[in-house]
């Protein structure tokens, strides 16, 4: 497969604190990628600089070739950690809103068919604040897969989903999955990572401490499971 | 087509919410009903003077001991001749009140020119009437008042002097009348209360419109489906719009208003006419003035976090734009004061210091093109820098902003 994403030599510090050093990885067309780390090791921060919302001290992040652009044929959907609507507005509006800026034809159509799949018709008129937290998280996913994405980019997804939304995500993660969409999966969870990854990168401190496939991980580490890896390189004492 | 689609969405969703027409319609509201009362008052007024309301069905008698009254007959409200009956005495009077002859009894004692008092009795006092028996013998008191001193002196007594001003230039050559100076003034003067309407109804609605993403965590969904100056020139425009509406709402009903009250002779009898020049320029100043507003507070909004924020620098921002207000003296004479002229170019209350000038009618030409492409210019460049502050801010959604980072260093996240 060829790489759709290509990390080279990243370099990225706040305030003097160097939070990404000489960072390299590749992520090819179809797999997903697990972006694995504890927190404040910089995949928020890699995901973030990668679609230009912070610029790179150093190093080159591009998409098929190209840094982002959003005006790119390459369509990416984003669920991003830290994820809100517009409270004030309704489902269906919010939803048409980004299915129109994506680009999508018939994009009420869409949006219709998507609270449909997911058991949200009867509310497509109800203000974004009026719904649960797990009714908002379906249309924050809805809003991050329309127009069937070529790259997905999860951070943290089952973050807070009840176990109905987590099998939601599954499922939709392995439809687009089957229809060759490149995954990007930042997760705590690592039985999401040994169920799903094709490969992955494990970020300590900013540099990389393991980065292949699955059994080129465990091979390395001479563990079973990306579990025990992960306690290894960062410590029993870790807070996961 | 992204920006159309995010004037599309600002707008609808704008336009749908009650309190937008509810702040929109107040104005002319509020107007129309001013107009209402000033117009009652003054028909009932007119009426208090001429002949009072309507007595036509009223048996009305006078005694005037101090036989100052001698024409014992008024024009009523139906332009017809009344008459009032004359009574001996006053005792005379209050029987035939009594005795249901009369309906209203006037006595006028005889120290009447010491203590100009009448006694007023009336017959079934809620009979139909307004309020409003002294109208008959106010009628009669004026109709003898006048008869017994010179026109010209009741006029002037009465101050209903008419008076014609002619102003004349520096060159003496320029002659500019009454009517002149309003037709020059009326646009320029309705520009900068449209403004300030506008400041006041749709502020708060620029200021927040940046900080909306932030607040609610919506930024980092919306720019990887838009650039960030695409999202802010959608919201401009359809802001401009929102207030351009905000305008039109007010302005049809004044206009139908205006319309009506000429046609019930309500106005100052003024020949008003609107030239094409004056309503071109200012309403030219208007619309820069209003954009450059939004431009100053989609910055505002780009580099705060929350509303909270984001309110706190919008009103530094009020007070620079009104800042030509609070020094009007600085505009008013012929000539600017150095004050004047810096506040006319000084960004932020450059358009109503301009739209001030422009009403006192010390604006040349080539000062209010120089102010306009200056208003639009620096209403671009606020934009742009809006838009690029945005980039390296629009996922901070806490930290207080920090504008040497901001401006001098690479787009970070700066909630260090």
């Amino acid at each position: 497969m060829a790489d759709l994403i290509e990390v080279k030599n990243f370099k990225i510090s706040f305030a003097g604190k160097t939070v990404i050093k000489n960072l390299s990885f590749s992520i090819k067309k179809g797999e997903i990628f697990g972006l694995l780390g504890s927190n404040g090791c910089g995949k928020t921060t890699t995901i973030r600089t990668l679609l230009g919302l912070y610029r790179a001290d150093g190093g080159k992040l591009l998409i098929d070739g190209k840094p982002f652009d959003q005006n790119s044929n390459i369509k990416v959907g984003y669920l991003p950690e830290e994820r809100g609507l517009y409270k004030k507005e309704s489902v269906i509006d919010t939803m048409t809103y980004f299915a129109r800026l994506r680009g999508i034809k018939n994009p009420k159509a869409w949006s219709l068919a998507y609270l449909e799949r997911v058991g949200l018709t009867d509310h497509a008129k109800t203000k974004i604040e009026k719904l649960s937290q797990g009714m908002q998280q379906k249309v924050q996913l809805g809003i991050t897969i329309m127009g069937d994405p070529d790259i997905l980019i999860l951070d943290e997804p089952t973050k807070g989903f009840d176990p109905v939304n987590r099998r939601l995500l599954m499922d939709i993660i392995e439809e687009l999955h089957a229809k060759g969409c490149t995954i990007i999966l930042i997760t705590h969870y690592m039985d999401e990572v040994e169920r799903f990854c094709d490969r992955i990168l494990l970020l300590k401190d900013g540099t990389a401490k393991a980065y292949g496939t699955l059994n080129e991980v465990r091979n390395k580490f001479h563990r079973r499971s990306i579990d025990q890896i992960f306690v290894d390189i960062y410590g029993a004492k870790e807070d996961n | 087509m992204k920006t159309f689609q995010v004037v599309r969405f600002e707008l609808v969703r704008n336009l749908k919410k009650p309190s937008f027409w509810l702040a929109a319609f107040m104005v002319p509201i509020i107007l129309v009903a001013y107009v209402m009362i000033v117009a009652f008052t003054s028909y009932n007024a007119g009426e208090d003077l001429t002949s009072g309301s309507d007595t036509t069905a009223l048996r009305l008698g006078l005694c005037d001991e101090a036989e100052y009254v001698r024409q014992y007959s008024f024009i009523n409200a139906n332009e017809e001749e009344q008459k009032v009956e004359k009574i001996a005495t006053r005792d005379d009077g209050l029987n035939a009140i009594e005795n249901d002859q009369l309906d209203v009894f006037y006595y006028v004692a005889e120290n009447f020119a010491e203590q100009p008092t009448v006694e007023i009795h009336v017959k079934n006092g809620e009979a139909g009437l307004f309020d409003n028996y002294s109208a008959p013998i106010t009628a009669l008191l004026t109709a003898e008042a006048q008869s017994r001193v010179e026109p010209i002196n009741y006029v002037i007594i009465a101050g209903s002097i008419n008076f014609e001003t002619t102003n004349y230039d520096q060159d003496d050559n320029h002659v500019v009348d009454m009517n002149e100076t309003v037709s020059r003034m009326i646009a320029p003067i309705a520009a900068i209360v449209l403004f300030y309407i506008i400041l006041v109804l749709l502020g708060n609605r620029l200021t927040v419109a940046m900080t909306e993403e932030k607040e609610n965590r919506i930024s980092e969904l919306l720019l990887t489906s838009i650039k960030p100056i695409n999202l802010i020139i959608g919201k401009t425009i359809s802001l401009m719009i929102l207030g351009i509406i905000q305008i039109a709402v007010i302005l049809i009903p004044a206009f139908v208003v205006y319309r009506i009250a000429d046609n019930y002779n309500l106005l100052p009898d003024l020949e008003i006419t609107l030239d094409a020049a004056s309503v071109t320029i200012s309403l030219a100043l208007l619309l820069c003035s209003y954009f450059m507003f939004t431009a100053f507070s989609m910055l505002v909004g780009t580099i705060s976090s929350t509303a909270r924020d984001a309110n706190s620098y919008a009103s530094v921002l009020m007070i620079l734009t009104i800042l030509p207000i609070i020094f009007l003296n600085a505009f008013s004479a012929e000539t600017p004061t150095t004050l004047g002229y810096v506040l006319t170019y000084f960004p932020p209350s450059a358009p109503i210091a301009l739209m001030l000038r422009n009403i006192f009618g010390n604006l040349a030409t080539w000062e209010m093109i120089v102010g306009i492409a200056e208003v639009f210019i620096v209403a671009i460049l606020v934009l742009r820098l809006a838009a690029y502050i945005f980039c390296r801010n629009a996922i901070s959604f806490t930290a207080k902003i920090n504008f040497k980072k901001l401006l001098g260093a690479p787009r970070k996240e700066w909630k260090n």
